[in-house]
C-alpha cells in the first residue's frame, strides 16, 4: 500500500530542522528502517541548505511517498532551477579544504540515493530523489 | 542541543546526545568553543549520534585545526553506521585521528 505526506517549509535553517521531524516521523509511522531514515535525514540537511541558498525561493515543498519497494521524494520550489542531477564526480578524498565540503554535500546526496532527476512542471522546479528499500 | 562536556586531566571531553546537521551544528561548534581554549585537546565521542551531515564535519575539521594550529589534538571515537560513512566519504577518516572507543582514545592521547 502507498503511503504518503506533505510539507511546506520556509527556506531557513528552521525550515530543514522541520523537514528532519517530518521525515523522521514519516518513517518510523511507515516502518521505514532506522539506517534509511537517517540517510534520508542527511540527505535533506544536505540539499535543502543548497536549494535556499541558490534558488532563493522563499518556500519549499516537500512530499515524500512510500511504494512497495521504495521512497520516492519529491522537493519543489518556485525559483530559480537548481539541477543537481548531473553533478560531475570529485576525486577522493577530498582533504581538509573547507571549500570542498559543497561538494561533499551533493556526494553525499548521490551515494544515499538511488535516482535523482530535475525537472519543470507548473511553474515549479522540482527534485525528485527515488531511495530503494532492498 | 544536548551535550555532555566533561573536563578531564589533559583534556575536554565531549560527547554528543543527538544529530548533528545544519540546525544543530552552530550548538556543537559553540559547545566546543566554549569548552576549551585552542590549546585544548578533545576527545569527541560520537556514540550517540544517529546521524551527521557535512554540517558537522565542518565544525569538527575547524576545531580539529584551531587545535593543531595550537598544539593541541582532536581524537574521535565511536563512530557508527551513517557517521562512520559519511567520514569514509569525506575521506576525512584518512586525515584525522580516529579510535574505536573512549579507552583507545585516551590510550592514543597519552602517547
Amino acid at each position: 500500500m502507498m503511503a504518503s505526506n506533505v510539507l511546506k517549509v520556509r527556506s531557513s535553517v528552521k525550515g530543514v530542522g522541520r523537514a528532519s521531524a517530518f521525515v523522521q516521523t514519516f518513517c518510523r509511522e511507515n516502518a521505514v528502517p532506522d539506517n534509511i531514515a537517517s540517510q534520508l535525514c542527511v540527505v535533506l540537511d544536505e540539499i535543502l541548505p543548497g536549494i535556499s541558498k541558490i534558488t532563493t525561493s522563499p518556500r519549499i515543498h516537500l512530499e515524500i511517498i512510500k511504494h512497495a519497494q521504495s521512497l520516492e521524494f519529491l522537493i519543489s520550489q518556485e525559483g530559480a532551477k537548481y539541477d543537481i542531477s548531473n553533478q560531475q564526480a570529485i576525486h577522493w578524498p577530498i582533504g581538509a579544504e573547507d571549500s570542498r565540503i559543497s561538494d561533499l554535500s551533493l556526494q553525499i546526496v548521490h551515494r544515499f540515493m538511488n535516482k535523482i532527476e530535475c525537472y519543470q512542471a507548473a511553474g515549479l522546479n522540482t527534485t525528485r530523489l527515488i531511495k530503494n528499500l532492498e | 542541543m544536548k551535550i555532555d562536556i566533561q573536563t578531564k586531566d589533559g583534556y575536554i571531553y565531549v560527547e554528543p546526545q543527538e544529530r548533528i546537521d545544519s540546525n544543530t551544528s552552530p550548538d556543537f561548534q559553540k559547545a566546543l568553543g566554549e569548552a576549551g581554549s585552542p590549546a585544548a585537546s578533545y576527545i569527541v565521542n560520537f556514540s550517540n549520534v544517529p546521524y551527521m551531515s557535512s554540517a558537522g564535519l565542518r565544525v569538527v575539521m575547524v576545531t580539529a585545526k584551531a587545535s593543531s594550529t595550537a598544539n593541541g589534538t582532536l581524537i574521535l571515537c565511536g563512530l557508527n553506521g551513517i557517521v562512520k560513512e559519511v567520514f569514509e566519504m569525506s575521506g576525512f577518516n584518512n586525515i584525522l585521528a580516529i579510535c574505536e572507543d573512549v579507552a583507545a582514545a585516551e590510550k592514543l592521547l597519552s602517547k
